[in-house]
């Protein structure tokens, strides 16, 4: 009898143990998702913040050689 | 059982939990992990920003006092706008719309700054965005706007813009010079530019907008007829009474958007959508058409051809006759009866020995295969490289996702020139999840094929066949993996082919053969398949059920052809006979793809069975009208496709009755067994007996020897010659075989349309694994 108890409560332990890692796999992949999508968002926020500070720099720089030009 | 037993499966059980125990705590620091990776990279990007938009702030203020200093400059330029025109001023020609708005004072940075950046996303001309801000009027820009502007090339414009180097545009363009194609397609490919930041290039050079910034609520409801819209490749997104939004993703020329036009009956706006966006447009407004065209189109325009329906009238009512027949018979001289049924029998088993032997034989001619040399792939010019599309359907594979991309990554193709489609099943949430978490390249793209009955393989092809790009077209399974140049020789052996050839089969064989003794049998009888059988078929020109991955199309003639059959679940073998029966030719390359062999006996027993009953059911199609079926066959042809579809059901199904009576003849000596086989039929059945199983074991031997033997010519070693003596074991192979066919049987009448899904991602030694050579 004691066999067999210990045998279902491994068989329950099991599919427990099974059920947790199947949702820390989904846990992980949504984490992982969230992550990514985060950094992805972030980089385009970052390089739009960059190519607007660039495009910015170049009208300045483009505008100050107008205006060189036009005083010369 | 042992005690030694039951403590072994205990200290297994046990083990496994251990095992459960340390995955799960892995995966709770790996959570961990990433949850502080991300509080981490929020605190370090709040700085980022923080100082770049003080960068920005300060240029705003830097721009402003810099035109303030310029009063007089800004006057002159006042005058020379009054007098129109600037074109004599080359500093002014330097200018574009906003600066020249900018100096006048009509906007200011920060107004320029926020205009660009919307064209920079969304495209559309600069001078319409400011205006829709409301920062300017169109009177007021409207002289500047009749000024010249230089429309610059795409890879200048990305320059231009920013989203791309000077070094990575000039090593594009060396590409392109080698291998033809849109440069917009290589730089995506070459992953220098994303999607957004070409459609927003080409939207700025066209001057059109851009897809995203339109409201799309009206497209259903404006929808035009699906034939228009894929003719024209343009879905309406709004309408009014004058004017038309369709969005396209090549912009139509003036003839295309004339006619268009006229389709219509109003003047027609192009808005430009990247393909990714096309095509969840396109399955949005146009889902139903889609889902019918994939499930329905065969069985409604050749419905001689569908298997929607299982038996005809006039074939129940054949079999019922054949049955009550033999019935009869065996009540009024059971005996006779019986004898007669044993002839004709013994009859079909010694046709279909001598005429697999007989092809295996022609199987092993040079010219057999078609086969690309080394020169002839280096001589290739890759700019005649068309579109290739590649399908591969998968339902419940996500696990071996991450694989599959690596291997179609690995294909030695153009990359701008792969339209790689994944098919996903609509309630196949796994699949979404890690497709999302990976970073694909561009030329992947994700189709997900709506819900509906039935829900097969061939349907998720023909779903994603409708949008395919590709001249040629290739259905490859989840866990493939091609040779890398097969798609290079398959265009090859199209153009050194016969017009009539619309379909080349690549041969199959598998990466874990070394698994357990199934996956060893599986590999033998692909072999032996792959390597001899259908070569020899593809001789002496019968028709070729094919394999269900590696074929590739000529994607027009699939088309035309009504491409797979939705409920047929052996769709692929279905095409060949009707790709015969059209006239067309298949014919097999020597380029292998690897697949992952069955090494678990119930999915074997399930894949099996699937394609035992999809044979019957292919035959039973093709043979509702067996005369109109010999005009259309031939002769060869038809008595070809006999022996292609019945010999896969009926020896398994035969043979356990005749092991039966053999084991009982030898137990028990009974007499009736010797009285069912007189005369000539005795010595029929013990040649079959001797001759036949021997030659059925020695193909699979020679099958095996051939392709270990081809590969170490070529010096690949994923096959050893010690599998070839695994082949003297082969009838424990047919036992299965037999279980599955009896399986497939009862299925047919059942459940002809289930298809049984086939799990992948068993193989257990990573050594298996080419890619690990």
């Amino acid at each position: 009898m004691g066999r067999w108890r210990r045998f279902r409560e491994n068989k329950a332990k099991r599919s427990e143990l099974c059920i947790r890692e199947r949702e820390l796999e989904l846990q992980l992949l949504s984490a992982k998702n969230e992550l990514n999508r985060w950094r992805r968002e972030q980089a385009e926020k970052t390089n739009r913040l960059e190519k607007n500070a660039q495009r910015l720099g170049d009208i300045e720089r483009r505008l100050s050689e107008y205006f060189q030009g036009a005083k010369a | 059982m042992n005690a030694g037993n039951l403590f072994r499966r205990r200290r297994r059980r046990e083990e496994e939990i251990e095992k459960l125990e340390r995955s799960i705590f892995l995966k709770e620091q790996e959570l961990r992990k990433i949850k502080y990776q991300l509080e981490e990279s929020q605190r370090r990007a709040e700085a980022r920003t923080e100082a770049l938009e003080q960068k920005i702030s300060d240029t705003y203020i830097r721009i402003e006092n810099n035109l303030q200093e310029h009063r007089n400059a800004r006057h002159r330029l006042q005058k020379k706008l009054i007098q129109g025109g600037s074109h004599s001023d080359p500093d002014f020609e330097n200018l574009r719309l906003g600066e020249r708005l900018l100096i006048r004072g009509s906007i200011t940075a920060e107004q320029l700054n926020r205009a660009l950046d919307e064209q920079r996303k969304q495209g559309g001309r600069i001078g319409d965005i400011l205006v829709r801000f409301g920062y300017v009027k169109r009177e007021q820009i409207q002289k500047i706007l009749d000024q010249s502007f230089r429309r610059l090339l795409l890879g200048e414009q990305l320059v231009r813009e920013g989203d791309l180097s000077r070094e990575d545009l000039e090593k594009a363009l060396r590409y392109q010079e080698k291998t033809g194609g849109d440069i917009g397609e290589i730089l995506l490919s070459m992953g220098m530019i994303t999607q957004d930041q070409l459609y927003a290039a080409l939207a700025v050079q066209n001057q059109v907008g851009r897809l995203l910034t339109y409201d799309k609520s009206g497209a259903i409801k404006n929808k035009m007829p699906e034939d228009l819209a894929r003719k024209f490749r343009a879905v309406v997104i709004n309408r009014s009474a004058e004017q038309c939004i369709v969005a396209v993703e090549t912009l139509l020329n003036s003839k295309r958007l004339s006619e268009l036009s006229h389709h219509v009956d109003a003047a027609v706006v192009q808005v430009l959508a990247s393909p990714w966006e096309m095509e969840i447009l396109w399955a949005d407004v146009y889902q139903k058409e889609l889902l019918n065209e994939s499930t329905d189109k065969l069985r409604k325009e050749q419905p001689e051809n569908s298997a929607s329906k299982t038996f005809t009238l006039a074939q129940t009512v054949f079999f019922t006759i054949i049955g009550l027949v033999t019935v009869a018979g065996l009540i009024w001289n059971w005996y006779h009866t019986l004898i007669f049924l044993n002839i004709i029998i013994q009859l079909a088993y010694f046709t279909m020995s001598v005429a697999k032997f007989f092809l295996i034989l022609y199987g092993t001619r040079e010219t057999a295969q078609l086969r690309i040399t080394d020169e002839a792939l280096s001589r290739l010019n890759e700019k005649e490289l068309p579109m290739y599309t590649i399908l591969v359907p998968m339902y419940r594979e996500s696990n071996v996702i991450p694989e599959l991309v690596r291997n179609l990554s690995k294909l030695d193709y153009p990359k701008n020139k792969l339209d790689i489609r994944l098919l996903i099943e609509e309630d196949d949430a796994e699949a979404k999840q890690v497709i999302q978490s990976m970073n694909l390249p561009l030329y992947f793209h994700t189709i997900v094929v709506p819900d509906g009955q039935p829900k097969t393989k061939p349907k998720a092809c023909n779903y994603g066949l409708i949008r395919a790009r590709g001249e040629y077209v290739v259905i490859y399974d989840a866990e493939d993996h091609p040779d890398p140049d097969q798609l290079k020789k398959v265009f090859i052996a199209f153009r050194k082919s016969p017009e009539n050839t619309a379909c080349i089969q690549a041969k199959l064989n598998y990466f874990n053969s070394s698994q357990n003794l199934l996956t060893r049998f599986f590999t033998q009888e692909y072999s032996n398949w792959f390597e001899l059988m259908l070569p020899g078929v593809m001789q002496i020109n019968i028709p070729i059920p094919l394999g269900g991955t590696s074929n590739h199309f000529k994607t027009d003639v699939l088309k035309k052809l009504g491409a797979w059959d939705p409920y047929n679940v052996t769709e692929d073998a279905d095409l060949g006979i009707r790709l015969y029966k059209q006239k067309y030719t298949t014919r097999v390359v020597d380029s292998r793809t690897l697949e992952e062999a069955n090494s678990r006996y119930r999915n074997w027993i399930r894949q099996r069975s699937r394609w035992i009953k999809g044979y019957m059911q292919t035959w039973l199609v093709h043979m509702r009208h067996p005369l109109k079926l010999y005009r259309e066959l031939g002769f060869k042809g038809f008595w070809g496709a006999q022996f292609m579809l019945l010999s896969s059901p009926l020896l398994p199904m035969l043979n356990p009755i005749f092991w039966s009576l053999l084991v009982l003849w030898y137990a028990t000596h009974v007499g009736w067994i010797h009285d069912f086989f007189p005369g000539a039929i005795y010595y029929l059945a013990a040649a079959q007996l001797l001759i036949g199983n021997f030659l059925f074991v020695f193909t699979n031997m020679a099958g095996t020897y051939w392709v270990v033997h081809d590969l170490h010519r070529k010096k690949e070693t994923w096959l050893s010659y010690g599998l070839v003596k695994y082949a003297l074991f082969t009838p424990i192979y047919w036992v299965m075989m037999s279980i599955a066919s009896v399986k497939a049987l009862w299925q047919l009448i059942r459940k002809p349309f289930y298809w049984e899904k086939t799990v992948h991602g068993f193989t257990t030694d990573k050594a298996d694994h080419p890619s690990s050579f």
